[in-house]
């Protein structure tokens, strides 16, 4: 049996208290303690204790609002005098895409590395817009295999990101007659990306690079940021350059895998300089995902170009209109588009913008995408709280600046097995073994607006409200 | 006119102060959502929120003190209007301790004050500060900060 593939977490403490969603309101006067069977001794996550300790460390007056939401102290205090309620400042996190629950959730995975469980059970809508108009078919989940996906079944999340050989020759004693084509494969259908915004310092950046090095996957980095310190790293970088650029930075591309070159009038000549610069490098182009990138990826798809790599808004959506569409169709649109053409094997497409939890990774997959790029969450992994006071000039909140390499490292590296951990789960329970058989594989999901369409659209007929709710 | 006058105040000592008074105001997030509306003037304010005024314990009115603040601001609902009946009934106990505690170690309890505010009043709740701020004028900044 092959070595199996997987991540491994280490704890690593968040630097800042995290912004929890409950908080614990003793809001009547009259306990003295005299039951002598305080609930505030029995809690199981230790809240009440935990709070205690901080009083006597915490350097200017801070809640700690870490609270599972459990209920117990509130069913049996004898008194009745707690309440839960919500933390203002959670309510404030983040915004309509990147809710608060999506933030914690993401710090709880980058400080344990495990799969986040929620104490309180979903309270949310059935379905909703977007990646939550999708259900995957977890119908195999009623057969797990005796140890399960994290014992002795394998199941392979790699992916390739450069061509492939579209057909072998042998010889007559059946040896491999072609010539082997080098291939460029990373251990899981995500690849990592330098942000857009937030406090992007040397060390931030190079945690990033760090931790893409550790799991195995590629960093995506604009080519003026790299410094001689990313060197232990240049395996995993993928330099991004521009056709006017990229002639400065060819020491950069002699050292590099894969390149990504921004689309734009006069690609070809700039392919062929790169190929000059270095026969063997995989070249990444990296365009808009707008109504054009469809068919974009087909002119693309027959040079010599290995991998799309589209970015959407930081919403997961199309960029370039007025009336975007999600990222969810747009993958399909791109994909089915080369499908049509009988040129999807071809080429890979990667996939940025908007994805946010683990399972928009999976989603992403079963809409066609070979692999997603991550950016913010690589940020939140980081503590960040996505307030974007930076583009403001403020102060940090959570002084990213001042992040130390191996804990950055860590806990991008947790925040990774999490998902890992969470896709296999999620192709176990769909019955898929390889990440490559789950590209445009929607027989293996279900989406709201098909189901509704076919079981009440015979009723009721054509859905004359937009949205879902 | 305040201002100058607060500045005097601190220079007492004869060290140069020349630092904004900066007053934590701990405010339940039913009474005021947010303090930003009370940003702006020549002074700094340190919003903590809460989900309700009774979870603000002693140790944190004088953390405040000791993380520098010259004078504290609570803001609670008015009686009878608070969400969880007795919460800002608390506070005022927990307030009147904490104002005794004040003028034992020197630091004066007249910093800290309670106020109740009608959901939403931002103008009472700047009308508070400028006042918190005038009396900074006749005490002077804190010696602890």
């Amino acid at each position: 049996m092959p070595k199996k593939y997987s991540i491994h977490a280490h704890k690593t403490d968040p630097r800042f208290p995290p912004i929890g969603k409950y908080a614990t309101v003793e809001f009547r006067e009259d306990c003295a303690g005299s039951c002598r069977q305080c609930v505030k001794k029995r809690c199981v996550f230790h809240i009440f204790r935990d709070n205690f300790t901080h009083w006597s460390t915490m350097s200017e007056p801070e809640y700690l609002y870490t609270c599972k939401s459990c209920y117990r102290c509130v069913e049996e205090c004898t008194k009745g005098i707690f309440s839960l309620a919500i933390n203002p400042e959670y309510r404030t996190l983040g915004d309509d895409y990147w809710k608060a629950g999506i933030i914690n959730s993401t710090w709880a995975q980058a400080h344990t590395g495990s799969i986040p469980v929620s104490g309180a059970g979903y309270r949310g809508p059935f379905a909703a817009e977007g990646f939550d108009s999708i259900w995957t078919d977890m119908s195999e989940i009623v057969r797990p295999t005796r140890d399960g996906i994290h014992g002795r079944e394998y199941i392979n999340t790699m992916v390739e990101l450069s061509k492939r050989p579209m057909r072998l020759r042998f010889n007559p004693d059946g040896t491999l007659a072609s010539e082997e084509a080098p291939v460029l494969e990373i251990p899981l259908p995500v690849v990592l990306q330098q942000p857009a915004f937030g406090v992007l310092s040397k060390t931030v950046l190079l945690a990033m690079a760090a931790a893409a090095s550790s799991v195995g996957t590629l960093l995506f980095i604009k080519a003026e940021e790299y410094t001689p310190f990313f060197s232990p790293y240049a395996a995993h970088l993928v330099p991004c350059v521009t056709k006017d650029t990229y002639a400065r930075y060819a020491d950069l591309i002699k050292g590099s895998r894969m390149v990504e070159i921004a689309y734009g009038p006069g690609l070809d000549e700039a392919l062929s300089g790169l190929k000059a610069i270095n026969p063997d490098l995989f070249i990444a182009v990296g365009l808009p995902l707008d109504s054009a990138a469809a068919g974009r990826a087909g002119e693309l798809a027959r040079t010599c170009v290995d991998t799309l790599h589209l970015t959407g808004s930081d919403y997961g959506r199309e960029v370039g209109t007025d009336n975007p569409r999600h990222l969810k169709d747009m993958i399909r649109d791109v994909h089915l588009a080369l499908v049509g053409n009988r040129i999807r094997h071809r080429i890979n497409l990667v996939f940025s913008g908007g994805i946010a939890l683990a399972e928009h990774v999976a989603k992403s997959l079963i809409c066609g995408a070979d692999a997603v790029g991550i950016d913010l969450p690589l940020l939140i992994a980081l503590e960040c709280r996505l307030c974007k006071r930076c583009t403001q000039g403020k102060r940090c909140p959570v002084k990213l600046e001042a992040v130390e390499l191996d804990w950055g490292k860590n806990r991008i590296v947790n925040l990774l097995a999490a998902w890992h951990n969470q896709l296999l789960e999620v192709m176990g329970a769909c019955g898929i073994r390889e990440a490559r058989r789950m590209r445009g594989e929607l027989g293996r999901s279900m989406w709201f607006d098909d189901l509704e369409r076919d079981s009440f659209g015979p009723v009721f007929g054509k859905r004359k409200v937009t949205g879902i709710g | 006119m305040v201002m100058e006058k607060v500045h005097r105040m601190s220079n007492k000592g004869g060290a140069a102060h020349t630092r904004k008074p900066r007053i934590t105001v701990f405010h339940c997030f039913t009474a005021l959502e947010d303090t930003a509306s009370l940003e702006g003037g020549d002074y700094e304010i340190q919003g903590i929120k809460m989900p309700c005024s009774s979870i603000s314990r002693e140790v944190f009115l004088l953390r405040a003190f000791e993380a520098g603040a010259d004078a504290v601001v609570v803001l609670v609902c008015p009686v009878n209007s608070c969400r969880y009946v007795q919460g800002n009934i608390r506070t005022e106990k927990r307030v009147t301790r904490v104002k005794k505690i004040l003028d034992e170690i020197g630091i004066g309890g007249h910093r800290l004050n309670m106020f109740n505010i009608v959901q939403g009043d931002e103008a009472a709740a700047r009308r508070i500060i400028e006042q918190t701020v005038a009396e900074l004028g006749e005490w002077g900044l804190s010696a602890a900060a």
